[in-house]
């Protein structure tokens, strides 16, 4: 099959490579539609993946090629995405069903082979069916819609009613604000330094989405001095850290959702605010998923996605095709050009 | 031990009060599986319940027969490692002469409740000493199931206490349902094996008045020994008089209802404080007719129903090896397999016996 295959830092090829096949329990999935992370980018070109040569990739969607044995919940030609983290199964956090804290996880992508390829293995219990009226395309960002859920249900939910404020309008972010609207936020602020991403949270129908340098000047004008309920931060980066931290009002939530890029200082005033208010802060890792359950956050996105709760074929800003995502992912890279959600296509 | 074909001494349930001593073959271990040599086990009310032809357990017009006989009962056992199936030794961390428990539910693994951790709220559970693929300890060996929770038990606890680790976690995940605070007035209502077990459990949390209620002296003094700061006995102590005395007329902060009986549930509706933590743990012989609205429109009550010890068992062990948790006085009587009729008879009219131990 063909596949974009990591054999060191920055070393990314198109080539051909044997097809795996799907052992005792697994599922040789066919790969539709494979999203980029914000994350496979530094994976890519300067962090590395846990071995070399690996095929990255983990926010995927596709149809079902061929079972292992074993396999009963699934069959050739149903459609499907994919939880890329594979759990032990026998550690106390998997034990209580929560997989993502798992303390001996495998992972689609970055430590094993992942889906910038046209086939990839999974065990049968990662699968979920994907509902009909919604596009592999959709079910490809089932991953990070289950993320952006996971970060909101970390702060206790949005309360209808609420003040929400995110810094950071990439995919992550937007979906984080179609989140919030689902869940009855009165105002929902977005924040960026991309004019790209101001205006398509806008196109989307965020009116309050702002340059980030005017986030406090504005969330204290939306909420009368007081603060938001709770704010996202989704850039990583340490200045909206601070932004968020400072936004927040009396007895507010902090999210840290988004993969930290440097170090932050937190000025001394704003450390004793954060005590003086009250604040929470909550950190939020990848996503809940349950086999046998219907309300974690896999299902619920698929859901939402199937209600038209989220709209995420906005978000789209590129499809291309496997043999030309050398090229894509080194532009991404460099910042040529604007980027939201990229899907390949294999 | 068990070349095949070798056989044991056990009791098996047939129908209500129809129970017999047989030997039958001496179980041999699956992939998975543990084969234990049983030191003790004892006899629960449950276990009575299901001797005199209880419907919850035998079935009627609306509810299907959970029990599967021919079964041996009997689920608060402990027992010596003879045999390790496949890879039931490394998933355990047993090797054989080792004692061991195991959970008295045996979760199925794949409903939504395993799923999250749930596992003693399991659909497809299967319960020792009630169902054909758990048979119970009242018997030579036993069969703990590869799906089954087995926990190791130190060498250095005495049989009666070891025997004791079923209830006990039963006892404190109910203790714990009730989020017990510092400065907490706590009442606990029946001094039944189990509510002595929260007697000794809710010690722990140091609350800032612990109160046991029986209407067994016998028991109360027992619950004393256990950490009780005070006991009243409702036949002979105006028990809402002295609730309200204590508690400036607020009422108790939290209440364990653990009684089997709908008094108990109906006592605990009244000297309970607004807003406070209500916990039901009893299986109650009869449906409890109530003023409902004291839960909602009155007190705006917080009720917590209790069922079995999930995730307690490795902190009973804990605590019992460390000497933290009491139980002197709870296991009154030890008896011979053989023995079985009278001390089910003895559990049932709960006079001079607490905990009965059967000791194949
Ligand atoms: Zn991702
Ligand atoms: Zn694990
Ligand atoms: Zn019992
Ligand atoms: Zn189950």
């Amino acid at each position: 099959m063909n596949a974009l295959v990591l054999h060191a830092v920055g070393d990314l090829r198109y080539e051909q490579v044997p097809t795996p096949q799907p052992g005792a329990g697994e599922v040789l999935v066919r790969v539709a539609y494979c999203g980029v992370c914000g994350s496979d980018i530094p994976r890519i070109f300067v962090k590395g993946t846990y071995r070399f040569p690996l095929i990255c990739g983990h926010e995927f969607a596709g149809v079902v090629e061929r079972c292992g044995e074993g396999v009963q919940r699934v069959s050739p030609g149903d459609r499907v995405t994919v939880f890329p983290l594979l759990w032990c199964g026998r550690c106390s956090a998997c034990e209580r069903g929560r997989y993502a804290q798992c303390e001996h996880y495998d992972y689609l992508g970055s430590r094993r082979d992942g889906a910038f390829a046209e086939y990839v293995v999974a065990p049968e219990r990662n699968l979920l069916k994907v509902p009909d009226g919604v596009s592999l395309q959709e079910a490809a960002m089932t991953e990070p819609a289950a993320v952006a859920y996971h970060a909101l249900r970390r702060a206790g939910g949005v309360a209808p009613g609420e003040t929400v404020a995110i810094f950071g309008a990439g995919p992550i972010g937007l979906m984080v604000a179609q989140w919030a609207r689902v869940m009855g936020a009165s105002q929902i602020a977005l924040f960026d330094v991309v004019d790209e991403k101001i205006a398509l949270a806008q196109r989307l129908g965020f009116t309050h989405a702002y340059h980030s340098h005017r986030a406090e000047e504005i969330i204290a004008s939306l909420t009368q001095g007081k603060g938001a309920h709770v704010c996202v931060e989704a850039a990583g980066v340490p200045q909206t850290l601070l932004q968020a931290c400072a936004c927040a009002r009396s007895g507010g939530r902090v999210v840290l959702l988004g993969n930290p890029a440097g170090d932050a200082t937190v000025p001394t005033g704003l450390w004793s605010q954060l005590m003086r208010r009250e604040v929470n802060l909550f950190g939020t890792w990848n996503s809940e998923y349950a086999v046998y359950s219907e309300d974690d956050d896999w299902h619920t996105a698929l859901r939402a996605m199937a209600e038209g709760w989220l709209q995420l074929m906005p978000l789209v800003s590129h499809q291309v095709p496997l043999s030309e995502a050398v090229h894509t992912l080194h532009a991404m890279r460099e910042g040529k050009g604007f980027f939201c959600k990229v899907l390949i296509q294999p | 031990m068990s070349e095949t074909g070798a056989s044991m001494q056990a009791v098996r349930c047939y129908a209500p009060e129809d129970y017999r001593l047989e030997r039958i073959p001496v179980p041999e271990p699956r992939p998975g599986e543990v084969i234990v040599q049983v030191e003790a086990c004892g006899i629960c009310a449950g276990d009575v319940k299901c001797f005199y032809g209880n419907p919850s357990i035998w079935g009627d017009a609306t509810r299907p027969r959970y029990v599967q006989p021919p079964v041996v009962p009997g689920h608060e056992f402990v027992g010596r490692v003879v045999a390790l199936g496949e890879g039931a030794g490394e998933r355990f961390g047993l090797k054989v002469g080792d004692r061991a428990v195991a959970e008295q539910i045996v979760p199925c693994g794949r409903c939504r409740m395993c799923d999250r951790g749930m596992y003693w709220l399991c659909r497809d559970r299967e319960i020792f000493g009630f169902r054909e693929k758990a048979q119970g300890g009242w018997a030579q060996y036993m069969r703990y199931p590869a799906n089954a929770r087995v926990y190791r038990v130190p060498d250095s606890l005495p049989t009666e206490q070891a025997a004791l680790i079923e209830p006990l976690a039963c006892s404190m995940h109910a203790v714990d349902r009730g989020q017990i605070q510092f400065g907490d007035v706590v009442v606990i209502a029946g001094m039944g094996p189990l509510g002595l077990g929260m007697v000794a459990c809710a010690r722990l949390k140091n609350p800032g008045l612990l109160i046991a209620l029986d209407l067994r002296d016998h028991r109360l003094e027992i619950a004393k020994r256990l950490g009780a700061d005070m006991v009243l006995n409702p036949s002979r102590d105006d028990v809402r008089a002295e609730i309200k005395r204590l508690t400036d007329g607020y009422g108790c902060d939290v209440y364990i209802e653990a009684t089997g009986h709908p008094q108990g549930v109906l006592l605990g509706l009244d000297i309970i404080r607004k807003a406070g933590n209500f916990v039901e743990f009893s299986v109650l012989q009869e449906p409890v007719t109530v003023d409902w609205t004291i839960l909602g429109d009155v007190k705006e009550l917080n009720v917590y129903g209790s069922h079995l010890g999930p995730y307690c068992y490795p902190k009973v062990i804990d605590y019992l090896t460390r000497g933290l948790l009491k139980t002197d006085g709870i296991v009154t009587h030890q008896l011979p397999l053989s023995d079985f009729r009278h001390g089910i008879e003895m559990v049932h009219e709960g006079k001079e016996s607490i905990k009965v131990l059967l000791v194949p």
